[in-house]
C-alpha cells in the first residue's frame, strides 16, 4: 500500500528526494500515474497555494514545492501522455518589452503548469508585434503578461489595443500581474483579471475558463 | 521668497533633517516635485538603447553634459529636501563591479543584471581579489571618476549624493541568478558556508564602494545628503535591497540581516529600503531595528501589496522606533498616510511619486508642445 499522505508531505515539504522516491515507489506499485498526481501531488499543490495566501510560507517554500513537483511529474509525464488527457488550457506568458524580470513569471508558470495547463513562456522583453503573432498563430485560452517597472506596465496597454486593431482581442481572455499592478489599472486598459500572485492566477485562469 | 529669506529657510532645513534623524516627535517632511530624473535613464529611454551595456557604452563627459543641463535650473531646495545628484542611478552599479553582465532596456529605461560567467565555486576567490583590487576594476574606476568630476562641476551647487546602491542579497542574487541563490538558501547544509562567503564580501565591496563616492563628494554643509536630499551631519548611505522582498523571514534573518547590521555599523547614518509587496521584507524589521544602528527605513509602498490602510499599524510601529520614509505609488496609498499624518509617532519622509510622477508627465508635454 502507497501512503499518499507521505507524497503530499513531500510535496508540500519540497523534498524532491522524498518525492520522488515514493512516486517511483508507487509506480512499480502498479498505481497508475493519473492516481499518483491526483491523490498525492495535487493536493500538496493546494495546501501549499493555501499556505501562501495566508502568509504561513513565503515564496522561497511556493518555489521549492513547484520545483518538487515539476520534477515528479517529469517522472509521470510519459505515462501521463499515453492517457491523451487534454490539458485544463492552454496559455501564453511573458513579460512585456523593456522588462526582463521573471522571477513571478516563472512561479505563474510552474503554478499553471502544475494545475493542468499547457504553458508556452515567450520569455522576457518580448516585442509587443511578438505577442500578436502568437495569438494570432497560436489557440491559446489565456494571454498572461507581466511586468515589474511602472514605465513598462503601460505596454500592457498598448498590447490589448494592437489585438484590438487587428481584430485578435476576443480571441483571447487576458491576465495581468506584477509589482506595480493592480486591480483598478486591469479595469483601466481592460484586461479580463489580475492576479496578485502565482497562486491566485493558477485559480483566476481556471475560472477564466470555466474549467 | 526674497534672497534674504533664502538663507534663514536653509537653516531650518538642517534643522529639520536633524529632527528627522532623532525621530522627533511632530516632524513631517515632505519630497519636492522636482526631485531630478536620471539623464541616463532618459537616454536610455529616448534614444531606445537596448542590449547589452559594456562600461565603454557609458560616456562620463556626455554624461555629466547632461546633468549639467538638467540641473540647470533646478533650486537647491526641493520641498523640504534638498536636490542633490546621484551618477546615473539607472546604473546596477555594484552588480557591474563583481562581475554581472549588464543590459539595458530601452524604452523601459532601465537596467538589469545578468549573472556572471564565473563558475560559482570560483567566485569567494574573485570576489576577494576585487576586494583587494577595486581601484582595477572598470566600473569601480568609472564611478570614481564620474564621481570626482560630478564634484569639480556641480560640487558647490548641489550636494551630491551615492548612486543607487544594492546590497549584498541583490549582489549575490545578480551573480548566482534569484531563483539560484534563494533555492540553495533553503538548503543550508550544502549551501551556508558559501552563501555567507558570498555575503560577507559583497558587503565589504559595497562598503569600500560607498566610502569612495561619499569621499570624492566631499561634504555638504558639513554632511551628507542621501538619495532623497536629506542630510545628516556624518557619512550617509541608502541601501537598497529587493532581494529581501523574496525570502521569508526566517532566511532574511539567517542570510541578509547579519550583513544590513554590518553594512549600516560602518556609516554614521544610514537608512534601509523595503518593500511592503512582499510582507516579510516590510515585518522584519524589529529583528534588524534590535540589532542594529540602522538610523530609518524606507518602505516603498508597492501597488501590488497591502493597501495603504492595512499596512498603517505596521508602518507606525516602525516609526515608534526609527525615523520613517514613506514611498507612496497610488491615490489609494497617498490618501491613507495623508489621512493618518499626525498618527505618526515619530518622524516621517512622506515621499509622494504619484504627484511626481504627474508633475513631470505635465513638463514633458509641456516641452513637447
Amino acid at each position: 500500500m502507497i501512503n499518499f499522505d507521505e507524497l503530499t508531505k513531500a510535496v508540500v515539504e519540497g523534498d524532491s528526494n522524498a518525492s520522488l522516491e515514493l512516486t517511483k515507489k508507487a509506480m512499480d506499485m502498479g498505481i497508475s500515474a493519473m492516481e499518483i498526481l491526483n491523490r498525492g501531488l495535487l493536493p500538496g499543490m493546494e495546501i501549499i497555494g493555501e499556505q501562501f495566501e495566508k502568509q504561513e510560507i513565503f515564496f522561497p517554500e511556493l518555489l521549492m514545492a513547484a520545483d518538487t513537483m515539476k520534477a515528479t511529474v517529469a517522472l509521470l509525464r510519459p505515462e501521463l501522455s499515453k492517457s491523451k488527457i487534454p490539458p485544463i488550457g492552454k496559455c501564453v506568458i511573458g513579460t512585456v518589452e523593456g522588462d526582463a524580470h521573471d522571477i513571478g513569471k516563472n512561479l505563474v508558470k510552474m503554478m499553471l503548469e502544475q494545475n493542468g495547463w499547457e504553458v508556452t513562456d515567450l520569455g522576457t522583453d518580448v516585442p509587443t508585434e511578438k505577442f500578436c503573432s502568437v495569438i494570432e498563430e497560436g489557440n491559446f485560452d489565456i494571454l498572461g503578461l507581466s511586468a515589474l517597472l511602472t514605465v513598462t506596465m503601460h505596454v500592457m496597454d498598448d498590447i490589448i489595443k494592437a489585438l484590438k486593431a487587428t481584430g485578435l482581442r476576443d480571441k483571447v481572455k487576458i491576465m495581468v500581474g506584477g509589482a506595480p499592478v493592480t486591480q483598478s489599472f486591469t479595469d483601466q486598459i481592460g484586461a479580463d483579471a489580475y492576479a496578485e500572485n502565482a497562486v491566485e492566477a493558477a485559480r483566476k485562469a481556471k475560472s477564466l475558463v470555466n474549467r | 521668497m526674497s534672497e534674504k529669506r533664502k538663507p534663514d529657510k536653509e537653516i531650518s532645513m538642517f534643522q529639520s533633517h536633524r529632527r528627522f534623524w532623532d525621530n522627533s516627535p511632530g516632524t513631517v517632511l515632505h519630497t519636492g516635485l522636482e526631485h531630478v530624473l536620471d539623464p541616463l535613464r532618459m537616454r536610455i529611454y529616448d534614444e531606445n538603447i537596448k542590449g547589452e551595456f559594456a562600461p565603454e557604452m557609458l560616456d562620463l563627459g556626455e554624461l555629466i553634459g547632461d546633468i549639467t543641463r538638467a540641473y540647470q535650473d533646478r533650486p537647491l531646495l526641493d520641498g523640504d529636501v534638498f536636490q542633490c545628484i546621484s551618477l546615473a542611478d539607472v546604473v546596477p552599479w555594484m552588480e557591474a563591479i563583481i562581475g554581472c553582465h549588464l543590459y539595458s532596456l530601452g524604452r523601459g529605461a532601465s537596467m538589469v543584471a545578468n549573472p556572471t560567467d564565473i563558475e560559482p565555486g570560483d567566485l569567494p576567490q574573485h570576489l576577494r581579489y576585487l576586494l583587494d583590487n577595486l581601484d582595477e576594476n572598470v566600473w569601480f574606476k568609472k564611478l570614481s571618476d564620474g564621481y570626482q568630476a560630478l564634484a569639480e562641476v556641480l560640487g558647490t551647487k548641489f550636494p551630491l549624493a551615492h548612486t543607487l546602491m544594492r546590497g549584498p542579497g541583490d549582489m549575490v542574487g545578480a551573480l548566482l541568478g534569484h531563483e539560484n541563490f534563494i533555492g540553495r538558501m533553503l538548503k543550508p547544509a550544502d549551501n551556508k558556508d558559501f552563501l555567507n562567503d558570498l555575503l560577507a564580501l559583497c558587503s565589504k565591496i559595497y562598503i569600500k564602494t560607498a566610502k569612495m563616492q561619499l569621499e570624492h563628494s566631499g561634504k555638504f554643509k558639513g554632511g551628507y545628503c542621501n538619495a532623497w536630499g536629506l542630510w545628516a551631519p556624518g557619512l550617509n548611505v541608502r541601501t537598497q535591497e529587493d532581494e529581501a522582498a523574496f525570502v521569508s523571514p526566517k532566511l532574511y534573518n539567517e542570510f541578509l540581516l547579519p550583513y544590513h547590521v554590518q553594512e549600516a555599523d560602518a556609516f554614521d547614518y544610514s537608512t534601509i529600503h523595503m518593500h511592503s509587496g512582499y510582507v516579510m521584507s516590510v515585518y522584519n524589521w524589529r529583528d534588524f531595528s534590535k540589532k542594529s544602528t540602522i538610523s530609518a527605513f524606507e518602505v516603498c509602498l508597492d501597488p501590488n501589496g497591502p493597501t495603504g490602510e492595512d499596512l498603517m499599524e505596521t508602518l507606525l510601529g516602525i516609526n515608534s522606533e526609527k525615523p520613517l520614509i514613506i514611498d507612496v505609488f497610488t491615490d489609494e496609498q497617498a490618501k491613507a498616510v495623508e489621512e493618518h499624518i499626525s498618527d505618526f509617532p515619530g518622524s516621517i519622509l512622506y515621499n509622494n511619486q504619484v504627484a511626481r510622477l504627474s508633475f513631470w508627465e505635465a513638463e514633458a508635454e509641456h516641452n513637447l508642445n
